[in-house]
């Protein structure tokens, strides 16, 4: 063994001794709890599952350590320390079931209802002291009388028995499918899960619910009513009925009836597909913005039958093997977020692929119009770009890739057809459980199949229907424009069809996005309102410093302002350099500043600062106002570009970029973009002074050393451009997708930027210049 | 000086009364002259809605704002008040547990709220020492409030450091003598102190006057009230006025329908006045409630000289099995198990251990007492007449005690100590204990 291995081996045997004691204490001390909640109580659970016809009660005693002993002291002698039979336990089950029932009362409409005992069962559970407690479960149930035909109905549940004993009395209300419960004096939900888990961190004075008043009805309930509520507050809505789940308990199973069943099967699963969800946005999406066929939707829709029909299978299998681990209902979030990540993903990487190869943008391409390649065909009528076409070089069209007639990747279309059919659906779940349980596994698997089937079927049907509405769609020659809007618009489609998924199944989960990301934001605001640079380390601090520049980056004058450029640039790219150039702005300026004014050690004035606010304010209603003329006159820019040549024309539908320089030489042009400018950057720096003033005082008096303040004001700069470079891509995000596709947009939204950035301009100038004391200061010179 | 002579009019006003009822007392035992009759008992409205929505508000405000130290401290204010409503103990660890978290955000020298509550909750858990402790500390952190000194004298008095308990009394007195439900607490206090040093008569007036002042509030707490009527009773019972013992309790049941103690009570006195079947009745509806270990002993007791040796055996058991838990429960029953050992001889060395050990820390006539029987028990006889006298200290009227040191002395030959301590106990109250009256009549024959 070497040296590390031996190592590692001997750490290993350490590890194993050590987690071996923890587990011995954790099982030695597990043994010797007492009941939670005290041991002289008596816990009472009710749930009252409300039915059409009939209430169905589950009522739980839980006994502590020394009610137990006092009961079993009447089953056993007391000397006679065994344990008491099963026999002897399950009659005193019935019988005290008995005894519960007498004392319980249920009344609807003011009848009152006699209540039956279903079972019963007690069982007996190790306690404190080597004492036992017990817990005794039985469901009884209640007929509400046929000659009741009212709509709504009120009921009254009180539970009388053992009243002055302590104890935790708990009661819980839950309609069954088809019935909603409104105007209730009961929760819906339960803390202890049937007296199974007791709260014990929080502070909980035991429940103490005997009575229960509620109204119910079949269907929604009636407006201005108060619905059911849980325990934190959301309502409980109406349960649909299971009918796939239905059809496997059917009592007798004839040839007939299953055949019957699995014609059903088929129905519902068609039925469900139409419901909400297994991607039908998705495929309808992909099918219509790649150039599908009717095979390439007959794959997908097989596809997802057999991933459907593998996934219940398999969620079936793993919950019957290890139940305890494996709840079904927390493993849907997981693969709703999975089959949304792989929605995403597909979607992100089809709208980089797309977006890269737009309409006559090419990359450095300098094509000739040499003579004689043009001789080949005819000019005269219209040239349909998406048409294979040669500049001179290679064939291509200005479509893309994989809409030019290669044929669709089948691994994206097995990938989509994976992400449709991932998540089982309850009910087949359910079908599945309840075959296995019932002894009817091969009924249950054909019912599987044929609900994955129906499901497949309208899947495909859905992509079929787009491909032939696409196919209709081209021949009537309106297709063009719209034929290089779609696939980047259905590939955004995809993307926000599997965001909004993976959001589902997160909230699914609990985690709220917003609350969570919401919260976070809150902890870094209140960090950075009130920073306490004294207490942190060198590294923490210029950790701190990144984060305080990129959150810098995103205040609303930034924003406003490099949007404002930001909005002529039709390139994603061009974008993010825009806002990296005002980072540098900003930074440079800061960084001149910090130096002075730790050099020097000299503060800047407060008046200073105003009037530096000013002028950035006079800035952004500047860089406002020259957006929207630019935008006025450019509108017209859209254009069937003459390259200079008079004899022949040659339509590309592109834009000019704001400052390209266009050659009329013969030799060639290129339709590239020659600079940004340092627009930006200057306005950058000038923001930069504006709030240097206020950061560097900061700065000057929480860190001692100047070296080190510099640096943070270096690597807050730093966190700045970054920080902008993500926001003006963000923003800019808009002005290139509407640049690309479609002519008046962009336009129109750089007018609409041009205007909100001059508005905010004037706000700002008003909140410094009046409210700050500028106006008096000018008045008073 | 204006203190000093309300005081001294107080003293003359209660050596008047006790004068009175010297009078009065002269003639037969089951007469009951008191200078102003206690008013008669009718039943109050439950607060138990209005304290159940409290709870549950308070609850919530400390789930959304765990910070909220106030509302920690009403929270365990009104949990300690459920633990002496019903005898839960769950109660009890709730409010711990609120009065931790309260201090937790706040230390004591600006939470005195929490202090309070936690020295409150320590001395219901019988944490006598840190109750004093706090106590102490609270007193120092508010010294011109009573409560400070009401919550060290209670603790003081349970520790058995009587002339500091009065002390502290005093002091309580001094502060805050003027607001009703100080008032209240006031008369409680002397009330035990009298009974304490052989004044029940003045321990009857003290519960009197408490009780009128509690029902004459605007809202009479009913709980408090009930405590009242109870301890009248009880001092009723010590004497031996049977008749007046029971007509408290039931006006305690009254007031409070299904209070244990009174129950308990009740039970007692059904005894004591031969009704067997009517005691059995009674402890068994106490022991439905709340399986305190003395009221299980005594239904016992009770099931075994009505001849019902096996239920007895049963519920024998049932205290053993407590006893078992109470090394998880805590300290709340252990003078309890230890008196019902020795009782019955049954682990005397166990008993003899438990006993010492709390008398190590909690000196009180009591616990004194309580070390004496186990060490009689166990066999040893010396220790045993040393811990009775301190018991004896105070000239406590106790049938129990007298009965003790009765059996105490018999065990060391004293015959003539042995037959005058046990005639001055079964003189005082005959039927004190159901079993062990008759052991004491059964070794003064011999």
């Amino acid at each position: 063994m070497t040296p590390i291995e031996r190592r590692l081996f001997s750490m290993s045997v350490a590890a194993r001794i050590t987690l071996t004691a923890i587990m011995l204490v954790l099982f030695w001390s597990s043994v010797t709890i007492a009941h939670p909640l005290g041991n002289f109580t008596l816990n009472h659970f009710s749930r009252i599952e409300v039915g059409s016809d009939q209430i169905r009660l589950r009522y739980v005693i839980d006994m502590a350590e020394i009610p137990t002993f006092q009961e079993l002291q009447t089953l056993t002698t007391y000397d006679n320390d065994a344990p008491p039979s099963k026999a002897k336990l399950d009659a005193f089950a019935a019988r005290a079931a008995a005894e519960y029932a007498s004392g319980m009362s249920l009344s609807v409409d003011g009848v009152r209802i006699p209540i039956q005992v279903l079972t019963a069962n007690a069982s007996l559970l190790a306690g404190a002291g080597g004492l036992q407690t017990m817990r005794i479960q039985c469901d009884l149930v209640s007929a509400i009388p046929a000659g009741n035909v009212a709509a709504v109905h009120r009921l009254l549940f009180a539970d009388n028995n053992y009243g002055d004993r302590i104890g935790w009395r708990e009661l819980v209300v839950s309609p069954l499918p088809g019935l909603s419960v409104f105007d209730s004096s009961a929760f819906g939900s339960s803390i202890t899960d049937e007296l199974k888990t007791y709260p014990g961190d929080m502070l909980q004075a035991p429940l103490d619910e005997r009575r229960a008043e509620l109204s119910f009805t079949k269907g929604a309930i009636p407006s201005g009513a108060n619905a059911l509520l849980t325990r934190d507050g959301h309502a409980v809505s109406v349960r649909s009925r299971d009918r796939l789940a239905e059809l496997i308990a059917v009592p007798d199973l004839t040839a007939g009836v299953a055949l019957l069943g699995l014609l059903m099967a088929v129905l519902l699963g068609a039925l469900h597909a139409l419901s909400p969800g297994h991607g039908k946005t998705v495929v309808g999406a992909y099918l219509v913005g790649s150039r599908g066929t009717a095979r390439h939707a007959a794959f997908l829709g097989l596809t997802v039958t057999l991933t459907h029909t593998a996934g219940v299978f398999a969620l079936g299998v793993a919950t019957l093997l290890a139940s305890q681990y494996v709840v079904p209902e927390r493993l849907f979030p997981v693969l709703s977020l999975l089959s949304g990540a792989i929605v995403v993903v597909i979607g992100v990487s089809l709208l980089i692929r797309r977006m890269r190869a737009p309409v006559g943008w090419h990359k450095r391409r300098v094509h000739l119009h040499d003579e004689h390649l043009h001789h080949d065909h005819s000019h005269t009528q219209d040239h349909d770009p998406t048409k294979m076409h040669s500049h001179g070089g290679r064939k291509h069209s200005h479509l893309p890739p994989g809409a030019d007639g290669s044929p669709v990747t089948w691994r994206s279309l097995l990938a989509l057809g994976i992400s449709g059919g991932i998540l089982p659906c309850p009910s087949a779940l359910v079908v599945l459980l309840a075959a296995i349980s019932l002894h009817r596994v091969g009924y249950g698997l054909l019912l599987v199949v044929a609900f994955s089937a129906g499901l497949a079927a309208v899947l495909t049907a859905v992509g079929l229907a787009f491909v032939c509405a696409r196919r209709l769609l081209k021949s009537t020659g309106r297709f063009g424009r719209v034929a290089t809007v779609l696939p980047v618009f259905s590939a955004l489609m995809i993307t926000c069809a599997g965001a909004a998924i993976c959001y589902q199944a997160l909230e699914q989960t609990g985690t709220g996005l917003f609350t969570a990301g919401a919260a976070i934001a809150a902890r870094v605001i209140s960090a950075s309102a009130a920073p306490q640079f004294a207490s942190i380390g060198g590294l923490g601090l210029l950790g701190l410093g990144l984060v305080f520049g990129l959150k810098h980056a995103t205040e609303v004058d930034h924003i406003v302002a490099v949007s404002a450029i930001v909005s002529e640039h039709r390139r994603l790219a061009r974008a993010a350099i825009v806002g990296a150039l005002w980072g540098a702005g900003h930074t440079a300026s800061l960084v001149v500043v910090g130096t002075i004014v730790l050099a020097l050690k000299i503060a800047i004035p407060e008046r200073l600062a105003s009037w530096l606010e000013f002028i950035v304010a006079l800035m952004i209603i500047s860089l406002g106002v020259m957006a929207f003329k630019r935008a006025l006159s450019r509108r017209s820019d859209f254009h069937i570009h003459r390259h200079g040549h008079d004899y022949f024309s040659h339509s590309h539908l592109h834009f000019h970029e704001a400052e390209a320089r266009q050659s009329a030489a013969i030799e060639g042009h290129s339709h590239e973009i020659v600079g940004i400018g340092i627009k930006p950057t200057i306005v950058g720096a000038v923001h930069g002074l504006a709030g240097s003033a206020a950061l560097t005082l900061l700065v000057l008096t929480q860190i001692s050393s100047p070296i080190l303040g510099l640096l943070y004001l270096a690597v807050f700069g730093a966190g700045s451009i970054l920080g902008m470079l993500l926001m003006s891509s963000l923003v800019g995000l808009p002005f290139v997708l509407g640049a690309r596709k479609l002519s008046g947009v962009h336009y129109r939204l750089q007018m609409l930027a041009g205007l909100l950035s001059a508005a905010f301009g004037v706000w700002y100038a008003y909140e410094t210049g009046i409210t700050g004391s500028l106006i008096r200061t000018i008045a008073a010179l | 000086m204006k203190i000093k002579s309300i005081r001294l009019a107080e003293f003359a006003l209660l050596f008047m009364l006790a004068l009175t009822f010297l009078g009065c007392r002269s003639g037969s035992a089951s007469s009951t002259p008191e200078s102003a009759p206690p008013p008669a008992a009718h039943s109050l409205p439950s607060d138990a809605e209005v304290e159940e929505q409290t709870i549950r508000f308070l609850e919530e405000r400390v789930k959304r704002d765990p910070e909220d130290f106030i509302a920690h401290n009403k929270l365990a204010g009104q949990y300690l008040q459920r633990v002496r409503e019903t005898g839960d103990v769950t109660y009890l660890n709730l409010a711990a547990k609120a009065a931790h978290a309260s201090l937790a955000t706040l230390p004591p020298e600006q939470n005195t709220g929490g202090l309070t509550a936690l020295a409150q909750v320590e001395y219901a858990s019988h944490e006598f020492v840190a109750a004093r402790d706090h106590a102490l500390q609270l007193t120092k952190l508010e010294p011109n409030k009573s409560y400070p000194y009401q919550i060290l004298g209670d603790a003081l008095l349970e520790l058995g450091d009587y002339q500091k308990a009065e002390a502290a009394y005093h002091g309580m007195e001094d502060l805050g003598g003027v607001q009703e439900l100080t008032r209240i607490a006031i008369e409680q206090r002397l009330a035990r102190v009298a009974a304490l040093h052989d004044n029940s008569s003045g321990a009857r007036v003290h519960f009197a006057n408490a009780l009128r002042m509690a029902v004459a509030l605007p809202s009479p707490p009913r709980e408090t009230v009930a405590w009242c009527r109870w301890q009248l009773g009880e001092t009723a019972f010590a004497v031996g006025d049977y008749a007046e013992a029971e007509r408290n309790y039931r006006d305690a049941m009254t007031t409070f329908p299904d209070y244990f103690r009174a129950l308990a009570g009740l039970g007692r006195v059904r005894a004591a006045q031969g009704d067997l079947a009517g005691a059995i009745k009674q402890y068994e509806h106490a022991v439905h409630i709340i399986p305190d270990p003395s009221f299980v002993a005594a239904l016992g007791d009770l099931y075994k000289l009505s001849g019902r040796d096996k239920d007895a055996a049963a519920q024998y058991s049932l205290v053993e099995k407590i006893g078992r838990l109470n090394e998880f429960n805590g300290a709340l029953y252990n003078r309890q198990l230890a008196l019902f050992y020795a009782d019955h001889d049954i682990k005397p060395e166990d008993a003899y251990a438990n006993a010492s050990k709390e008398y190590a820390v909690r000196r009180d006539i009591y616990g004194a007492d309580a070390f004496a029987w186990t060490a009689l028990k166990a066999g040893k006889i010396s220790e045993a007449r040393a811990a009775i006298k301190e018991a004896l200290r105070l000239d406590t009227k106790d049938s129990r005690l007298f009965y003790h040191a009765g059996m105490i002395a018999h065990a060391s030959g004293e015959g003539n100590d042995a037959r005058e301590y046990l005639k001055r106990a079964l003189s005082l109250n005959p039927q004190f204990d159901p079993l062990q009256a008759s052991i004491a009549r059964k070794a003064l024959e011999q």
